[in-house]
């Protein structure tokens, strides 16, 4: 930040290059975390999506428990066993993509307030 | 292409009980042929037909109309969100109707710590506000405080905060633009400005957001490098908010500070006609990247922000999609990000 009016305008509000420092961390943590989480949800939608595929398409999933609804699950063409990979890792996709836009802050406009006040008073 | 209405801005009355430095409706007066009472309800039908989900009822003064309680009732039966943008200074004498009317937000004007928001706004007021905030407090109302910053009163941003922090009140800042009553001398300068946006910046990242509801309003933006998330999409005026003025009129926006962007009146057209009317609205509806003006020609975020805000761009330009108050054009030619 180069400015020196801007600087000493910061500071007369009380901005400090702590505060900036801060601020540029929040931002930094936004634009990671968002992805971050989203793909963490979609990995395991998409691994839930092969486990369940696999346990209702292959007659059981080697890790489940001896008589499960798994095991004894009605066996599926090996396309089911694709689609509903494919299907889970949709549905991963869009939760992540909806808690992306639900859970990232924005500091300056909110959806309950911003529209509602005229700025003319 | 439709659009479907969703917010309402009413100036109420012309009439008001101040007469502040910064208005931009040069408010005090009451318009001369202002909407009658039975109008009043026929446009609260004519809104609720269209669609829209919330009404602010502001002025001049809303609780000056000596009918504001039954329209605002009427508002609430149709189903319509009610809020109230007001000086506060003659709430105490409406509070118990304003708490049985639930309203979902009253809009408080406080515009600094009691010495500034006195200069701005006269005399003996900020007591008056503050009592006024802190009973619809009492009352569990949700409240935002606005304040509209100029060179006047942005260094009490700090004050303020102290005032406001953990009251339960959310809090808006906006930038007073050069109209109505308001000089472009006491305008803020970019810095000045973008120093304010780093204020509502620090505050949200130093404090939980139930404790401080701080935000900016929608001159704040846009594209910043630096600060945090400040996505915008475009002017909403005409695309799913319109202003109607006391008199009838309908604008986009009640904050262009010029009659020549009333769209139509509803004593000679339903509000229905107008807003489809493929010609109303034409400066946002119409938009497309060549009507850019020379702030945001060579901006690559121009298209998708259409030049900011139109309030911000009109009054400080006389054209549209130019907003000089631009995050990115500020940290681009003024500072180094």
């Amino acid at each position: 930040m180069a400015n020196k009016k801007l600087q000493e305008v910061g500071k007369e509000l009380g901005v400090s290059k702590k505060d900036i420092a801060n601020i540029q961390k929040r931002r930094l943590k936004g634009k990671l975390l968002r992805p971050i989480m989203g793909a963490i949800i979609v990995a395991c939608s998409s691994g839930l999506g092969f486990w369940v595929g696999k346990a209702t398409s292959d007659g059981g999933y080697p890790y489940a428990a001896p008589g499960s609804a798994f095991v004894a699950g009605p066996k599926r063409e090996k396309g089911a066993f694709t689609l509903v990979t494919v299907l889970f890792s949709v549905i991963g996709f869009a939760l992540a993509y909806w808690a992306g836009h639900h859970t990232g802050h924005n500091d300056f406009h909110n959806g309950i307030l911003y529209n509602v006040f005229s700025r003319r008073k | 292409m439709s659009y479907q209405l969703k917010c309402a801005v009413w100036e109420f009355t012309l009439r008001c009980n101040l007469r502040c430095s910064h208005c931009g409706s040069s408010a005090g007066i009451p318009r001369s042929n202002e909407l009658t009472t039975k109008e009043c309800f026929q446009l609260c039908e004519a809104l609720a037909e269209s669609g829209c989900e919330d009404v602010c009822l502001m002025g001049g003064e809303p609780f000056l109309r000596d009918d504001w309680f039954s329209i605002a009732q009427c508002i609430k039966a149709l189903g319509m969100n009610l809020n109230f943008a007001s000086n506060g200074t003659i709430l105490d004498r409406h509070i118990d109707k304003i708490s049985r009317l639930r309203p979902k937000v009253v809009g408080i004007s406080l515009d600094g710590i009691e010495e500034s928001h006195e200069v701005i706004r006269g005399k003996g007021n900020f007591q008056k506000t503050v009592k006024a905030i802190d009973l619809l407090r009492e009352k569990s109302i949700q409240t935002t405080v606005i304040t509209t910053v100029s060179k006047l009163n942005f260094r009490d941003l700090p004050k303020m905060k102290d005032l406001l922090f953990k009251k339960g009140v959310n809090w808006q800042i906006q930038v007073a633009a050069p109209f109505g009553n308001f000089t472009r001398e006491q305008m803020l300068s970019r810095e000045e400005f973008y120093a304010t946006a780093l204020f509502i910046a620090k505050e949200r990242a130093s404090h939980r957001f139930e404790d401080l509801p701080l935000v900016g309003a929608d001159c704040y933006g846009y594209y910043s490098k630096f600060l945090p998330d400040v996505e915008w999409k475009g002017c909403a005026a005409g695309i799913r908010a319109i202003g109607i003025t006391s008199d009838g009129g309908v604008v986009g926006c009640l904050a262009m500070g010029n009659d020549r962007f009333i769209e139509g009146n509803i004593r000679d057209k339903t509000l229905k006609e107008i807003w489809e009317n493929p010609n109303s609205f034409s400066y946002n509806r119409k938009f497309d990247a060549t009507r850019l003006g020379p702030n945001c020609r060579d901006c690559k975020y121009g298209a998708k922000c259409k030049g900011g805000c139109s309030s911000m761009s009109y009054t400080t330009t006389e054209r549209f999609h130019n907003d000089p108050y631009c995050f990115h054009a500020i940290e681009e030619e003024v500072i180094r990000v």
